[in-house]
């Protein structure tokens, strides 16, 4: 038992140790491998700085190059327009000139075409106009008839119309003549018929009237034994028609 | 009904509201009668110490001192109770005759028309009334269910024509033709 108790205190104590010393040892890694990490990243970094110095060189040259090559590509360009304009402009002058010459052509046969032509079209309208002048001096004749038998015809129209015009003028007036005595006689029986009924209406109004003044009058001037009596008299004639009897 | 307290009670009130008040007026008296000491039995008498003590109306007194003295014997203290019950279940079924009056009359007035009814119609009938300003003169009445009109419209209804005979052609009016 006591043995037992001893290894179990020698362990804890060994792992306390152990413990100290692990702290120690990474105390003193840390101490010791920072320098190393440090050149390391230094180096590094020297690389890439060599790396981006020689890409940025052969950018440089490349664009160099490219910028050469573009001048001469541009160079060869203009000077290829040059020469298409100067060959452009000389066949367009050449066009030109051949286009006025058949235009040239052209316009002296076209001015004897339209010469002819109109020179055939005055004959033709002189002709064209003798015979107008015939034809109208025809119609002229025709209508000078034609209008004067018009005339008799609208004339003979007129005095027709006028006759009928009077006639249909005394039948509308004698139309209505009818109706307005028609209407006349309609409205006067609207208004005794409406005489009539107000009067009728007055009158009821009136005995309604005298109702209501006698309900009045009777139940304030009538004393209380009258009323008693009124009472009695309206039992004594239910009496006598058998009321009470049934 | 013969012989029936209710008999000599309507002998002397016409109205039914008047009956039904005088049956529980007998029954308060009998209460103060036969539970104040006073003894098992009534007496005339005893209607003045009632009448002090409770200060009624004169008419009441005089109701309750008219009453016979046989009337007043059919009451015990331990029966009156059931006797007033009795007295109000006959009433319900007295034959009533319901009239409907312009104005209110008093009671001798109506008085008048109850004996006429008691002497005319039926001597067990009690009278119901009301009021209705409008019918102005005259009345209406219900018997065995059924209305009557005799107020004023009545009588307007019965002499129409000749209403409208002697009012409208002597009117003069304006332009009337």
């Amino acid at each position: 038992m006591m043995t037992l108790l001893a290894v179990f205190l020698f362990l804890i104590f060994g792992f306390f140790v152990l413990v100290a010393v692990i702290i120690r040892l990474n105390v003193r890694l840390r101490y010791i491998t920072y320098p190393v990490y440090d050149q390391i990243v230094k180096k590094a970094q020297s690389k890439a700085n060599d790396i981006i110095n020689d890409a940025q060189t052969h950018a440089q040259s490349i664009r160099i190059s490219a910028q050469e090559t573009a001048e001469k590509i541009i160079s060869d360009r203009k000077d290829e327009n040059e020469k298409f304009r100067e060959e452009y402009t000389k066949h367009f002058e050449e066009i030109v000139a051949h286009g006025k010459d058949v235009l040239t052509n052209q316009s002296a046969e076209l001015t004897k075409l339209s010469q002819k032509m109109v020179d055939e079209f005055k004959e033709q309208s002189i002709a064209a106009n003798v015979l107008v002048h015939k034809k109208s001096e025809l119609i002229s004749n025709t209508l000078s008839e034609e209008s004067e038998q018009i005339k008799q015809s609208f004339a003979e129209m007129n005095i027709r119309t006028a006759k009928e015009q009077c006639i249909l003028i005394e039948e509308i007036k004698k139309n209505v003549s009818e109706e307005i005595a028609k209407e006349i006689s309609i409205a006067r029986d609207a208004i005794t018929a409406y005489k009539k009924e107000r009067f009728n209406l007055l009158d009821r109004e009136i005995v309604e009237l005298v109702k209501e003044t006698a309900r009045i009058a009777l139940n304030k001037t009538l004393s209380l034994r009258e009323h008693r009596d009124q009472i009695l008299i309206a039992l004594k004639e239910a009496k006598q028609n058998g009321i009470f009897d049934k | 009904m013969i012989d029936s307290p209710l008999t000599s009670l309507i002998q002397c009130t016409y109205i039914r509201s008047d009956l039904v008040y005088r049956i529980s007026l007998l029954g308060e008296f009998f209460d103060f009668i036969f539970f104040t000491d006073r003894g098992p039995f009534v007496k005339k008498d005893m209607v003045d110490h009632f009448a002090n003590q409770r200060k009624e109306t004169p008419q009441d007194i005089d109701f309750l001192k008219d009453l016979p003295q046989s009337f007043i014997e059919i009451f015990k203290r331990d029966s009156f109770r059931k006797v007033l019950d009795k007295m109000s279940e006959e009433l319900q079924h007295l034959p009533t005759l319901s009239i409907t009056a312009p104005v209110e009359l008093p009671t001798e007035q109506m008085g008048t028309i109850g004996k006429w009814a008691r002497e005319s119609i039926d001597p067990n009938v009690v009278l119901d009334i009301s009021i209705d300003e409008t019918i102005s003169v005259g009345c209406r009445f219900v018997w065995k269910d059924i209305l009557y009109d005799f107020s004023l419209e009545h009588y307007f209804g019965s002499h129409e024509k000749e209403l409208y005979t002697r009012l409208t052609p002597s009117t003069p009016l304006v332009g009337h033709t």
